[in-house]
């Protein structure tokens, strides 16, 4: 097991956000975690990399406790965020911002390495590599999302965390971004992803939890998740049913 | 019109422009990092006078062991103000941040008060010769000794947040600190750290300037208003942004000074630094781009 959470309960201002969720996540696995808006899916993953210090149980990664490490800590251990909303260095260069995504391993691993990764990066999205001189926060939103992605894996992290990464771009970038997920999967990096655009989460992960005002209310695999049509008419919504029907 | 005397003015415009200057950097390093303003700033040119006085004047100190001694000690000023009052608040906003600055400069002021009372004191200057002769107008030895600090310290600075990772790091942690934490970056050290840089130079400035501007404990946050206006007059974080409108605001101090009355000057530059910010308000040398993607 690379990621086990028990019994989780993460508060905001003394607010009880996510109550005692436990799940885990498989080395090489691809999972999402599914919820309206206002769940706690952005709390619970806030909670796993230390952003949220205010919680109680229990999170466990590679076998080690990490529940009260600091992100500084977590960052280094091998978890990367791809936060909401990007949060992108918008006055930074494309480069810097993906350079200071490699920012534990400067020192602890030669620049060759850190540029093999870059490299990478740049393949995965060639659009970053044509930009990278470019302030990052002049780029489109998909271009954005792209960078964003691109710096967590600088870090060339066991487990990439995703939240939201479709959140407010056209689908056909919505398209591209899942897709440069599923290859990076293929490439053996472990995801968690969390969405509300469950049509793609589903298509994207093996298996699939589903969270309702704080609790994790059911888990499955992804496709069988997907084809229950009493799950999806309680859980996710009128839109996928549609969309999927298609 | 005189040439001789309006170059004299030109001159001396320079030497003021260049203590608005020094100010104004110390202002800056704080800023790229934490995106506040650190009301505190001109106390650490204040003490780094002050305290340059009573190692070489009272204590009879060489002159070179002085200046490091001081440096040294208002580093750790900066370290332990930062420590004792900011590193302990829990996700403070920048609104708190910069209450909690002005409360330490009121602090810092009363120890000087304390500790030196109401005097002004004077230091001589570093290298005693007669001043260098320019086209009939005269430049002293310390206004060079001012100069060259400043320009090694702004270059310095320059290449330390544009060229090195951990420059670039700290310029990260005032763009977003909790996105510098997911990158691994230990926010508050790299704050810690922007405050012993801002102390040092802070330190420098006032170690520098003291033998021109004399000091006393309460003439930091007279210089630093000036500081503070070539800061924003340059772009905020922009080191030779700051060079430029110190310089500006130094010799249009001066000139007015000279030709009109010195009872103008300072509206002068206050008025400068109006019209600038209703024109361009990132600033001589900010980028519009920059400032807003700061907005976003």
């Amino acid at each position: 097991m690379l990621l086990e959470v028990k019994n989780l309960t993460a508060y905001r201002d003394s607010i009880p956000i996510v109550r005692s969720v436990s799940f885990h996540v498989n080395e090489g696995e691809s999972v999402a975690i599914l919820g309206a808006n206002g769940a706690g899916k952005t709390t619970l993953i806030e909670s796993i990399i230390g952003i949220i210090s205010e919680k109680t149980g229990e999170v466990r990664f590679k076998g080690k406790d990490i529940t009260r490490l600091n992100s500084e800590e977590i960052v280094k251990r091998g978890i990367s965020l791809v936060p909401q909303g990007r949060e992108i260095f918008s006055t930074l260069s494309v480069k810097d911002n993906l350079l200071l995504g490699a920012y534990t391993r400067f020192g602890r691993e030669s620049m060759a390495s850190i540029k093999e990764t870059l490299e990478e990066v740049y393949g995965l999205f060639p659009i970053l590599k044509e930009r990278e001189k470019q302030l990052a926060g002049t780029l489109s939103g998909g271009e954005q999302q792209m960078l964003a992605i691109g710096r967590a894996l600088m870090a060339k992290p066991t487990l990439l965390l995703l939240d939201e990464p479709s959140l407010g771009l056209a689908p056909q970038i919505r398209a591209k971004i899942f897709s440069s997920l599923e290859e990076l999967h293929k490439k053996g990096i472990t995801l968690l992803l969390v969405e509300q655009n469950t049509f793609y989460a589903l298509r994207i992960t093996e298996r699939a939890y589903v969270m309702e005002t704080g609790r994790l209310v059911m888990e499955g695999k992804s496709e069988e998740i997907a084809k229950d049509p009493e799950v999806i008419r309680a859980y996710l919504g009128r839109e996928y049913r549609e969309k999927w029907e298609r | 019109m005189n040439w001789q005397n309006f170059l004299q003015l030109v001159l001396s415009g320079i030497t003021i422009g260049s203590i608005y200057a020094f100010i104004g950097i110390g202002f800056n390093i704080i800023y790229n990092t934490t995106s506040i303003i650190n009301f505190a700033q001109g106390e650490f040119v204040m003490l780094g006078g002050l305290i340059l006085y009573s190692f070489h004047q009272s204590f009879h100190i060489p002159l070179i062991p002085a200046i490091l001694l001081t440096l040294i000690l208002v580093t750790l000023i900066g370290i332990g103000m930062e420590r004792l009052t900011l590193h302990p608040v829990k996700n403070p906003t920048v609104l708190n941040m910069i209450i909690i600055t002005i409360g330490c400069s009121i602090f810092l002021k009363g120890v000087a008060l304390s500790i030196w009372g109401r005097e002004v004191y004077h230091l001589p200057f570093f290298f005693p010769r007669p001043p260098f002769r320019i086209g009939g107008a005269s430049i002293t030895t310390q206004s060079l000794v001012v100069w060259v600090a400043l320009i090694i310290s702004s270059a310095f600075l320059y290449f330390f947040y544009r060229f090195t990772l951990l420059g670039k790091a700290m310029r990260a942690c005032s763009v977003n600190p909790v996105a510098a934490r997911l990158m691994g970056i230990k926010v508050k050290s790299l704050i810690t750290l922007s405050f012993a840089l801002a102390a040092f130079l802070g330190g420098l400035a006032g170690v520098t300037i003291t033998p021109i501007s004399l000091m006393d404990y309460q003439r930091g946050s007279l210089l630093a208003l000036k500081g503070f206006a070539a800061a924003v007059l340059g772009g905020l974080g922009k080191e030779f942004g700051a060079i430029l409108a110190g310089m500006a605001l130094g010799i249009t101090e001066s000139l007015v000074a000279g030709y009109i009355s010195s009872g103008y000057k300072d509206a002068v530059s206050l008025l400068i630094l109006l019209f600038i910010l209703f024109v361009r308000p990132g600033g001589i040398m900010g980028s519009k781009e920059e400032i807003s993607l700061r907005e976003l």
